[in-house]
């Protein structure tokens, strides 16, 4: 019955989406942090082989209703209904007091999977120290051999194994992943990583799979293969997914989405996909924008190609033409491990200019901007901050000569609040603060708030290192850090931007 | 000769201690501290079972590793609730209640004194009495716990528990009962070395409190630290590599007095020498965080 009703799936002509069945439904959900309300008698309901895009501004509350549904945190109160593999089941918060009692709570992430529900992580949680194919193997549901008794005991459980692992790698090399089988899941690259990541919850039985920022830190090339991806996941409407994605991201979610869910202020809005026809503004908010409007009137933008599909645009006005370099980098020859990833490249920066580095993942940008500011070791080359050598010296010297650097990947401390992390910089004037609860602890914010946070802590500093700054910001966010690093750029500072190429 | 026998008795039997931790410690993640302790229990209830009770070995040696496999509880209940630096507090704790039982119910452990006259195993009516014998049988129960954990590690059971000391929250948003893992592990790894300890009293014919202290444990923790957890070819570097030493002092013709201690400061020096050059220890895979 489940397969009749969904083949007819059709976005535009909605109402075949009618009679699809609806495999999750909320009601009421209220999730309060402190004082803080974050989400607010929330409904909504998902039909099967549905694609929703989730967005809202940071901390709206995304993710902690993604961490309600998969079973990862309770709401305060409000009900839950989950009729996936055709048994019905109900949740009701705030819990009656004798299922208190019950130590086999039986609202748990475990528990949902059981019932269909898969879930991509912000940071994918990978399994390190396994092989790819490890990580997919191991999702697999029921299997005999996870009971020590019957592995031990009984070779059915051996043949159920192997019939895992074949169908783990079929998956695999479906994906073009067919060299990677037994490469360490740490060390293949990132694009790589999220569809393992996928294929992991896939092979867990998922048919309703919620997604947090899937097409972030990506570039071009592996946004084209997560989303073919994802249209194979949904092509025979087997598979339901929720998306939560950003700004850049989400007119290619659009393409893919049959409705839109708005969280703000603590409730949830849904819409037809149709029904959504804002301008994008999202050429706005390219950081290009940024380097044409320093280049205004009389300054200039210079483009140019690095080896392996890099690309360097700079700009600076021309009234700084001829002053002093800021930022020196020759000959510099960088090994990550046995392989050499920077191969005698040079740039300099002059005071005020910016420039913006955009190279495919695994090309370097990280381990370049590591190098410059000390943390990871080179082979040969010099760098030079205002025209002084500072190749040999350790970071937090370089950083008191004037260098600031936000890594990516990099982490509030998480047991300090916002108020301590302010405190421990010698930044003035924060770019955030209205949107940061000053009490909040770091371990609590939101992606795009701890983002916000390390932005802010920034030593004020002559040369800016930012390596994807703008990951996991909102619209409004990616504004005002344009408009802060332009007035930097005016005020004579030097900006090094990495981004993944995405053009 | 008969010393040869005696060394290789004692390597199987931390061959099967280190391989039991290393379910815990290198596939768990788990830090347990009171390995030591079921050993303990495995040696006392098999000497009880056999000197009180008259019962033959095998059913003893089967009987005590199935008590500590269900004493084991103590630590996997904690376990699901507690990690890391609270967990070893945990089992720290539990190491040294179920010491004080063995050294102050003196009614049933005769306390401090031990128990005396452990006989020599006797299966189906072979006598185990000599060194040789008893080696055999030693290096039977080895090999019998190295296949199972072989068996166990190679499984999709073994897989699910890297999954889970890998993390955890991914490995239960696939699914996978991590509460049931803990005290599979627990269960097994307990009722493991219980079967050495069992081996270890009908061996020695006598056994007291002192050899199932924290220092014991610490001990077996630091073989399976040397040796590299985390596969399965690493507690059995590690069992042997803490055999050697002291036999290395000894014909380095060290005085008696001064080799027991310079054993435990060159375990030391050795713990510190691999965090630094190779944290995943001699032959591992998985670096303990
Ligand atoms: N465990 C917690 N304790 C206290 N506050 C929390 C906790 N988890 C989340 N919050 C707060 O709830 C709000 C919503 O967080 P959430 O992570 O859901 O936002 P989000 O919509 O995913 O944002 P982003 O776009 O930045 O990822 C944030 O203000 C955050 O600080
Ligand atoms: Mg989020």
């Amino acid at each position: 019955m489940t397969t009749e009703t969904a083949i007819m799936k059709n976005p535009v002509e909605g109402d075949s989406m009618q009679i699809s069945n609806i495999v999750l439904s909320a009601r009421g959900l209220r999730k309060a942090f402190g004082g803080q309300v974050v989400l607010d008698d929330i409904s909504l309901d998902l039909r099967q082989g549905e694609v929703v895009l989730l967005r809202g501004e940071n901390g709206s509350g995304k993710t902690t209703l993604l961490n309600i549904l998969t079973g990862n945190l309770e709401p305060d109160r409000g009900e839950l209904h989950i009729n996936i593999n055709g048994s019905r089941e109900t949740f009701e918060f705030p819990k009656p007091w004798w299922k208190e009692l019950n130590p086999f709570d039986h609202f748990t992430p475990e528990r949902l999977a059981w019932e269909g529900i898969g879930r991509l992580w912000q940071d994918l949680r990978l399994f390190p120290t396994m092989t790819t194919l490890e990580n997919v193997a191991v999702a697999a549901l029921n299997q005999k051999g996870e009971n020590p008794a019957w592995a031990l005991l009984f070779p059915k459980a051996k043949r159920e194994e192997v019939q895992n692992t074949e169908a783990s790698s079929e998956r695999l090399k479906k994906l073009g992943l067919s060299e990677r089988l037994d490469s360490s899941c740490n060390k293949i690259a990132f694009g790589q990583m999220k569809r393992v990541a996928i294929a992991r919850a896939i092979q867990a039985g998922a048919k309703v799979l919620f997604l947090d920022e899937p097409l972030s830190g990506l570039d071009k090339n592996e946004i084209a293969e997560v989303m073919g991806y994802l249209k194979d996941l949904v092509k025979g409407n087997s598979i339901t997914l929720v998306i939560v994605e950003h700004v850049y991201n989400i007119p290619k979610i659009l393409k893919l989405a049959d409705t839109v869910w708005t969280l703000s202020n603590g409730k949830l809005t849904a819409n037809k996909v149709n029904e959504i026809n804002e301008e994008q503004k999202t050429d706005k908010l390219d950081l290009h924008d940024l380097l044409k409007s320093i280049a205004v009137e009389k300054g200039r933008i210079y483009s140019e190609e690095l080896p392996n599909g890099a690309r360097l645009t700079t700009a600076y006005p021309d009234e700084y033409y001829g002053s002093e370099f800021a930022l020196q980098v020759k000959d510099l020859v960088v090994n990550r491990g046995i392989r050499t990833v920077i191969n005698r490249l040079s740039l300099s920066l002059k005071k005020g200019q910016i420039a913006i580095l955009e190279a495919p993942n695994g090309w370097g940008k990280s381990t370049l901007l590591d190098a410059i500011a000390g943390i990871h070791p080179i082979e040969s080359g010099k760098i030079m901050l205002y025209g002084e050598e500072i190749t040999s010296i350790p970071t937090h010297k370089r950083i008191k000569k004037g260098l600031s650097y936000l890594r990516s990947q990099m982490s509030v401390f998480g047991s300090l609040s916002v108020k301590e992390h302010q405190k421990l910089s010698n930044a003035r004037n924060y770019l955030f603060n209205s949107s940061l609860n000053r009490d909040s602890k770091g371990s609590f914010l939101s992606g795009g708030e701890k983002q916000k946070l390390l932005i802010d802590i920034l030593p004020e500093a002559d040369v800016y290192l930012l390596d994807e700054p703008m990951m996991g910001l909102d619209e409004e966010s990616i504004f005002r850090f344009k408009k802060h690093f332009k007035n930097l750029l005016i005020k004579n500072r030097t900006v090094l931007i990495a981004q993944p190429s995405i053009n | 000769m008969n010393y040869i026998y005696h060394l290789l008795i004692y390597l199987d039997i931390y061959i099967i201690i280190a391989m039991s931790l290393n379910l815990l410690m290198g596939y768990g993640g788990l830090l347990q501290l009171a390995h030591a302790a079921y050993y303990g229990i495995g040696a006392y209830v098999t000497a009880l079972l056999m000197v009180k009770l008259g019962w033959g070995f095998f059913p003893a040696i089967i009987l005590s590793s199935m008590v500590s496999g269900i004493l084991s509880l103590f630590v996997s209940l904690p376990a699901w609730r507690f990690k890391g630096d609270y967990f070893v507090m945990l089992s720290l704790s539990v190491q040294v209640a179920i010491y004080s039982l063995l050294y102050n119910w003196t009614d049933l452990t005769n306390g401090p004194f031990g128990i005396t006259g452990i006989p020599r195993p006797v299966i189906l009516g072979f006598k185990f009495d000599d060194i040789k014998s008893i080696f055999g049988l030693s290096t039977a129960f080895a090999l019998l716990c190295g296949a199972v954990m072989f068996i166990l590690l190679k499984s999709p059971w073994g897989r699910a528990l890297k999954a889970m000391r890998d993390d955890e929250l991914a490995a239960r948003g696939l699914g996978k009962n991590t509460r049931l893992l803990k005290l599979q592990a627990f269960f097994i790894a307990c009722a493991m070395v219980a079967v050495s300890g069992g081996l270890y009293a009908t061996y020695v014919s006598y056994i007291d409190p002192t050899s199932f202290t924290l220092d014991e444990s610490i001990l077996m923790l630091s073989m399976v630290v040397i040796g590299g957890i985390g596969n399965f070819r690493g507690p059995i570097v590690g069992a042997l590599t803490l055999i050697a030493i002291p036999e290395i002092l000894r014909f380095m013709n060290i005085p008696d007095a001064i080799a027991a201690n310079a054993r435990l400061l060159i375990y030391g020096l050795l713990l510190i020498i691999m965090a630094h050059v190779r944290p995943q220890g001699l032959a591992g895979e998985y670096r303990f965080k």
